[in-house]
Parts: C-alpha cells; sequence; structure tokens
C-alpha cells in the first residue's frame, strides 16, 4: 500500500507554518494599514490592495465560473464591492478569507445569472497559460499532453453541480482547508465533506470515462 | 458498530474520497485503513484517486495571463474612481452599532432586546387601561352572551351535550362582558362558563353550582 496520505498533508501544514514566519506577519500588518488608509478615502492604498490580490481573485473566480470573460467581471464587482463594504472589515481579521468569501458570493450570483440565459460552465484556455517557472523544463510533447489533460480536467468539473464545484475549487484545487471551504460557502464542515466526496468520485470517473479506462 | 471490512465496498468509497486527502477523522481513518488491507477492489481505488488528485493540484500551475489581469485593475480602478468612498460619518456610526461583531450577531442581538423591552412594556399596567376585573367575581368568568343559551339550561343537559359546534377561528379562552337581561334572569343561580378550546370546533361549557363545584 502506498504511503499514507495525511504524511504529505502534515508536510504541506508544516511548509505553510514555516512560511508564516515574520515576513507574513509584515506583510498582513502592512495590508492592516493598507486597509486602514483605504477606508480613510486614500485611492493608492486601494490600488494596492487590489494589486496584491487582483491574481488570487481573479483566478478563483475563473475557476468557478469557467469563463475569463465572467471571471474578469467577477473580479471587477468583487474589488468594487470591497471599496463599497472595506469599513465593514474587521481589520483584526484575516482579510483573505473575508476576499474569498465576498468572490464566491459574486460568483455565486453571476452563475445564477448565466443559468437563466442558459448559458453554462465554460473554459477559455487561450486566457490562461501555465505558470512559467514550472514550465522552464518541459518539452512541447509533454507541455501539449499536459495542455489536453488541464482540459479534459476542466471539462468533467463542469460536469459538477454548482455547490459540488465550488466545494472541489476551494478545497481540492485551491487548496482550502475543510474548516475554510465551509466558512467561504457559508455552509459546515460535514457538507463539505459530502460535497468534495461525491466531487472526487464523480471527476475519477469522468476522468477514467475520458480516458478509456474503469468508468 | 459493525466493522468496516463487513461493510460493501459501494459504500466505504465515500470514505476512501475523503481519505485520500487526509479528510477523515481518526476513528474513521483506521476504520477504512482497516478494510483496504482486505479489500483489493477499493485498493484500487485509492490509486486511481491519488493520481487524479496529482492531477487536480497540478492546475493550481495554471494563472492567468497579466493582460487579463491589467484589464481588470484598469476597469476597478475607473469604477472606483466615479464611486466616492463611505463617508466618516457612516464609519463611525458602523463601528458604535455593531463594534466589531458579526453582523447576524449584532442584528440577532438587537432583535432579541427588542422582544424583551415588548416583554416588559407589555407586561406593565397602562395608565387609562380598564382595571382589571375581581379574579374571585363571578361575571369575571362568566359566559352570557350566547345567542342560543337561556335560563331553562341545567346542569343535566350541559352534562348531556357537553361539545356544542364552535364558531370558526376562535382560538384562545375567552371572557365577554355578560347580558344583563339574562344575568338579571340566572341571577346568582347559575353561570354557564364557556372554554373555547385550542380547536376551533370544541367548545365546553361548565355550569358550576352555587358553591362553584
Amino acid at each position: 500500500m502506498s504511503t499514507h496520505p495525511n504524511t504529505s498533508l502534515l508536510m504541506d501544514q508544516a511548509a505553510l507554518w514555516m512560511s508564516r514566519t515574520p515576513h507574513e506577519g509584515r506583510a498582513a500588518s502592512e495590508l492592516k494599514k493598507l486597509i486602514m488608509l483605504a477606508v480613510s478615502g486614500n485611492s493608492q492604498a486601494f490600488e494596492q490592495i487590489v494589486v496584491r490580490h487582483e491574481r488570487r481573485v481573479l483566478t478563483l473566480s475563473w475557476r468557478l465560473l469557467g469563463s475569463i470573460e465572467d471571471a474578469q467581471d467577477a473580479a471587477q464587482e468583487v474589488f468594487l464591492r470591497t471599496f463599497k463594504y472595506l469599513h465593514r472589515f474587521d481589520v483584526q481579521k484575516p482579510f483573505e478569507p473575508w476576499l474569498v468569501r465576498l468572490t464566491v458570493n459574486v460568483c455565486r450570483d453571476i452563475g445564477r445569472k448565466r443559468a437563466e440565459r442558459g448559458l453554462v460552465f465554460v473554459e477559455t484556455e487561450k486566457e490562461f497559460h501555465r505558470d512559467d517557472r514550472g514550465a522552464a523544463n518541459s518539452d512541447p510533447f509533454s507541455e501539449l499532453q499536459s495542455e489536453e489533460q488541464r482540459r479534459m480536467l476542466y471539462q468533467a468539473m463542469a460536469m459538477l453541480p454548482e455547490k459540488e464545484r465550488a466545494a472541489f475549487v476551494l478545497r481540492d484545487i485551491e487548496g482550502l482547508s475543510t474548516g475554510e471551504t465551509a466558512e467561504a460557502l457559508g455552509t459546515t464542515e460535514a457538507t463539505i465533506r459530502s460535497q468534495i466526496s461525491s466531487a472526487r468520485l464523480k471527476m475519477r470517473k469522468a476522468i477514467a470515462k475520458s480516458t478509456g479506462g474503469r468508468p | 458498530m459493525k466493522p468496516m471490512s463487513r461493510l460493501n465496498c459501494g459504500s466505504v468509497e465515500s470514505l476512501v474520497a475523503l481519505y485520500v486527502e487526509g479528510d477523515l477523522r481518526d476513528a474513521d481513518r483506521l476504520r477504512v485503513e482497516k478494510h483496504l488491507t482486505s479489500c483489493a477492489g477499493c485498493g484500487a481505488l485509492l490509486l486511481e484517486l491519488q493520481e487524479s488528485q496529482a492531477a487536480f493540484k497540478a492546475l493550481r500551475q495554471g494563472v492567468v495571463n497579466s493582460g487579463a489581469l491589467s484589464e481588470v485593475r484598469a476597469r476597478v480602478l475607473k469604477d472606483v474612481g466615479d464611486l466616492d468612498p463611505a463617508p466618516a460619518w457612516a464609519i463611525a456610526v458602523h463601528r458604535l452599532i455593531f463594534a466589531g461583531l458579526r453582523h447576524r450577531t449584532a442584528i440577532a442581538g438587537v432583535a432579541v432586546g427588542a422582544l424583551l423591552l415588548g416583554g416588559v412594556w407589555l407586561g406593565l399596567p397602562h395608565r387609562g387601561a380598564q382595571p382589571s376585573p375581581d379574579p374571585d367575581s363571578p361575571a369575571a368568568i362568566a359566559v352570557v352572551n350566547e345567542p342560543s343559551f337561556h335560563s331553562e339550561w341545567t346542569e343535566e343537559r350541559t352534562l348531556a351535550k357537553p361539545v356544542k359546534t364552535a364558531k370558526p377561528r376562535k382560538r384562545r379562552a375567552t371572557v365577554n362582558p355578560p347580558d344583563d337581561r339574562i344575568a338579571a334572569q340566572t341571577n346568582s343561580v347559575q353561570f354557564p362558563i364557556k372554554f373555547v378550546t385550542d380547536d376551533p370546533n370544541i367548545i365546553i361549557y361548565w355550569l358550576p353550582s352555587d358553591k362553584g363545584d
């Protein structure tokens, strides 16, 4: 039998803990100052907040909605709501979970409107590319293969029900913990566990089917 | 508790899907591990899930291109430039009211406070309100304005037909002021008392004797 999955989880958590060293603390302190300045009307401070979080928000929106155009609209709306409601944010708490929750809510609204128009989860690969840091050593064939694999994974993800897809994206792709995912989606950890379990099995079946393996 | 190894594999699948990323509690994890040692099919499922999870993690490397990012930033900053930030008084009021509490908690607190105040207000005697009747007075509890009621009512009749069809939509026991004419007829002989129950179809009439029993 293979190694216990908790071993890698513990290593990930240790790495995460080690990364939250003075640098992270300084970043959090700076962010707190930026938020307070932005609340008092400093537009440059708000721009700094946007610059720091735009990639995270746009990527998450894209993964939740599957369309870069919709993701851009979502990210725009997220930052507008951030500007509008930043004074309600408690600076003693971490900012990212608040922003993730806001992003999920906005994407949910956009997803519903899209469903009313009869549109579905679609993926526009052209707007996305692999992180250049990881692509340096890869050859064109393996690059093409991984592109194909990613397309197939996103297509499988598109078939998931909305709630399962949101839980799956946050837990398995964004890498949030079950508790953080539950908080972001406004539900319980038990519900999240049920949703991600179902989503993982469905994804596995879809992948097996598309690769000709056992469904 | 039934041992996991005796369960069918269909019910274990969902647990294996959680086990693969360490999402199970210790007790469940141990049960799944025990099952996996004796079930080759579920062991194969675990391997497949581990492979698919590795593929999902590779998706984390996908990033949006900088053009899409700068477009969003430009749109946001343009929109924000057209907006005014929240005024200082609104921020101060918000902090004063919510005082670092979550909105739902604060709103629930205000609602509970309002209910308590309302309860206290209803419990207080109000100026100008009618004085409450003497609870020992029979008139306070007698119901004699029922149109079908006559002085010929006897205890025997009451016992024979204790249940009458009720007026619809009456839910609580009511105490109506006595009709002078009928009160004069009945004098102090018998005061029938009407109890309207929660069931609108049931009314109970009680004719106490002079002794009150």
